[in-house]
This record gives structure tokens, C-alpha cells and sequence, in this order.
């Protein structure tokens, strides 16, 4: 399922029209980054969190030529199910 | 930072962010399109397809995955994301830049605050006898003196006097053991070390011109001045030590070496000589024969 027939299932759903559906959408979007920049975690219900972890600045080797990378810090995001939704899955 | 949110308390922000255009959204219609949302999302992943999110990335169906559930996130998202860190750049280090190196980089200390000017004041005091039972009298004066010119003006010095004495006696029996540690490594190795009692007599003079030169009352030094002299006993104590352990040592050496050659020359004078036992034998043949002189004869 692409962005479009999401954004129409769910405005089909709630009865709204979509440009309202997409604004809604990307401020989620937006929401969640932010917090996530912000290295806090987003929960949501019954379906898992959105967890931001930061890498400090560190070295990379390059184990074929040797080449030592100094990396800038980051802030990865990863998604963790919630246990509600890994039991579903796995029935 | 690293606060665990829940996504129905960020509905007013969305809704702000929604409503444009003309177009009025509300915490309640956010709520529901965030239920409505997720639950299509999730029912879609337990069909087994993946859902794909402008902005935010691909929700894919992974069972070799940890959860089963994985989170393919947008680039967009990630530099979203990552707008903090934008300055840096990954770079490439040189041969000069060894690991030490960095790791020395990593190990700096961080630069230290400020110290205290009371405790640096303390700290630069001459060294005090903690026995002495005027000395934390003298330290809570002169620390109380300094305390009250640096953090108050003039004007309010009589005014809190009596405010400032009070706190400034707490922290005085901290400091104590600070100068028990200032004082032990040099009491203890004096009767022990030698050396170290040297300089002793040369840092008798230093802080006896300090109270001349400085005349001002408010800086009394005269009461930590005062148990250097103390320190004297200590080192006169040591020094007749010192002499009557040599002189034991040479009186008793000599003492051996006496009763030695005493012993040696009794040794020499009654050891009985070589060849003595034969000239008896042969005085007793003699006397023998001397004796009896037929003896021979009759045979």
C-alpha cells in the first residue's frame, strides 16, 4: 500500500476529504521527526514506538583499503512493534 | 530528552499544524485520524503487505527481522532528523592521526571550575598544625573576613557579620580534613626521614615577614604563623638521636674490636706449640734411662 491509497483508505474511513487527511498526515510526520530529533521516543498504542537512538563521532575503517573516516554524530530511528501487534503477526 | 511520549498528547500540536488554509482541525479529529491511522497500518502489515508513508519511510514485514515488523526510514525523514549534526561532515583522517592520539583527545580532562577564592585562600595559607586548638578559630576568622569582602559590599559588612559567621561554620570542619591531608605527609616522614627535616629551619623564615608586610587586621596570619615554631621540637628531638645512635655504634664496634684482640692474644700466648709433646716423650725416655741404667745390661 503506497502513501495515496493510505491517505484514501483512511479519509474513506473517518468521512473526511483527503487534502485534510494528507495535512493531518504530514504533521504527524512532522511531529514524530521532531520528537525524534529531540531523541525522545514516540509511543503509539497498540501498535509499537518510534525510538530515536544518537551515535556519538566515531572512526570508521575501512577494512579493504585501510581508510580511517571520522564520523559525525547521528541520530538513528528505529521502529519497535508493540507486543499487541507482534502476536497478531505471529498467529 | 529521551521522554517516552505518547502520541494522543501531541494531537493539539498536530492539529495546529493541520489546520491551514482555511481548514480548522481538531485535537478530537486528530485523535481519531491518529486510531484510524495506525489501525489501517497495522491491518495491512498482518495481510502481510507493506505500507509505504510519505516522509516517514516503508513499514515492511520482515519475519527474519528481531520484531518481525521493520521500519525502512525515509532519507527526507533521517535528515529531518539529523538537522542538529548538518555542520559536520564525515572526514577523512591522515596517517598523523594516530589512535593514541585521538584517544589522548578523548581522555582531556575537562577544564575545571573556578575554585572557590575561600578554599583557594585556605590552600595558600601557610601550612597549620591541626592540633593546635587555635588554629580553626583563626581559619573561621580569616575565612568569614575574606567571604564577607568578596560577596558583599562594604555598607552590608555590619549587617551580616552575624549572618555570614553562621553558614561559614559548616563548611569549616570540612576544610579540617583538608589540612589533615596537607599536614600528614609532612609530620609523618619528618622523625623518619632525615632529609626532610633540612628545609624545615628554611621555611621558618618565610612566613614570619608575611605579618609585617602585610598590616592589614583583616588578614590574620600571626595565629598560623604561630605553630611553625611548633614544628622545632620535632626536629630537635631527632638530631640528639642521631648522635647517640652513632656513637653507640662506634663505642660498641670498638668495644668488639677490644675484646677481639684480647681474645686473640690470650690465644696466641697459651696455645701449646708444635713438636712440644715429642720433646716431653723424649725427656721422659731420657729421664728414664737415667733411672735405670742396667736395664739394658740384664737383657
Amino acid at each position: 500500500m503506497d502513501n495515496k491509497q493510505l491517505i484514501e483508505t483512511v479519509a474513506k474511513a473517518m468521512g473526511q476529504d483527503e487534502k485534510t487527511v494528507r495535512a493531518m498526515l504530514d504533521a504527524t510526520v512532522e511531529e514524530i521527526a521532531a520528537r525524534c530529533s529531540d531523541c525522545d521516543s514516540v509511543a503509539v498504542p497498540n501498535f509499537g514506538r518510534f525510538e530515536s537512538v544518537k551515535h556519538d563521532e566515531h572512526v570508521e575503517t575501512d577494512p579493504m583499503t585501510g581508510a580511517r573516516t571520522l564520523e559525525p554524530p547521528c541520530i538513528r530511528v528505529t521502529f519497535r512493534p508493540s507486543v499487541v501487534l507482534c502476536k497478531k503477526l505471529t498467529r | 530528552m529521551k521522554e517516552n511520549i505518547n502520541i494522543r498528547r501531541l494531537a493539539d500540536v498536530i492539529a495546529a499544524k493541520a489546520s491551514a488554509d482555511g481548514r480548522t482541525v481538531t485535537p478530537e479529529e486528530v485523535a481519531e485520524f491518529l486510531k484510524v491511522l495506525f489501525d489501517t497500518v497495522g491491518d495491512t502489515l498482518l495481510r502481510g503487505d507493506s505500507v509505504e508513508v510519505d516522509g516517514l519511510g516503508a513499514f515492511i514485514v520482515d519475519y527474519s527481522s528481531q520484531y518481525g515488523i521493520e521500519l525502512l526510514v525515509d532519507r527526507g525523514f533521517a535528515q529531518t532528523v539529523n538537522e542538529p549534526f548538518d555542520s559536520f561532515e564525515a572526514t577523512e583522517l591522515d596517517d598523523e592521526i594516530t589512535n593514541d592520539l585521538l584517544d589522548t583527545c578523548n581522555d582531556r580532562p575537562k577544564p575545571e571550575p573556578v575554585a572557590d577564592p575561600v578554599e583557594s585562600i585556605v590552600q595558600d595559607a601557610p601550612v597549620v598544625d591541626v592540633e593546635e586548638p587555635e588554629s580553626p578559630e583563626a581559619e573561621v576568622e580569616l575565612l568569614e573576613s575574606v567571604a564577607i569582602e568578596e560577596m558583599a559590599p562594604a555598607s552590608m559588612l555590619d549587617e551580616n557579620e552575624e549572618l555570614a559567621s553562621e553558614p561559614m561554620e559548616a563548611p569549616a570542619p570540612a576544610e579540617e580534613p583538608e589540612h589533615e591531608h596537607e599536614h600528614e605527609p609532612q609530620a609523618q616522614p619528618q622523625p623518619e626521614h632525615e632529609p626532610v627535616e633540612e628545609p624545615a629551619p628554611v621555611e621558618e623564615p618565610e612566613p614570619q615577614p608575611e605579618p609585617e608586610s602585610n598590616p592589614d587586621p583583616e588578614l590574620k596570619l600571626e595565629p598560623e604563623s604561630e605553630p611553625e615554631p611548633q614544628l622545632v621540637p620535632y626536629h630537635e628531638p631527632s638530631k640528639p638521636e642521631e648522635s647517640k645512635f652513632g656513637n653507640g655504634f662506634i663505642l660498641g664496634l670498638l668495644t668488639g674490636l677490644a675484646i677481639g684482640a684480647v681474645g686473640l692474644l690470650i690465644y696466641i700466648l697459651f696455645q701449646p706449640m708444635p713438636g712440644a709433646d715429642e720433646e716431653i716423650e723424649a725427656e721422659e725416655v731420657n729421664t728414664e734411662a737415667i733411672s735405670d741404667p742396667a736395664g739394658g745390661f740384664a737383657d
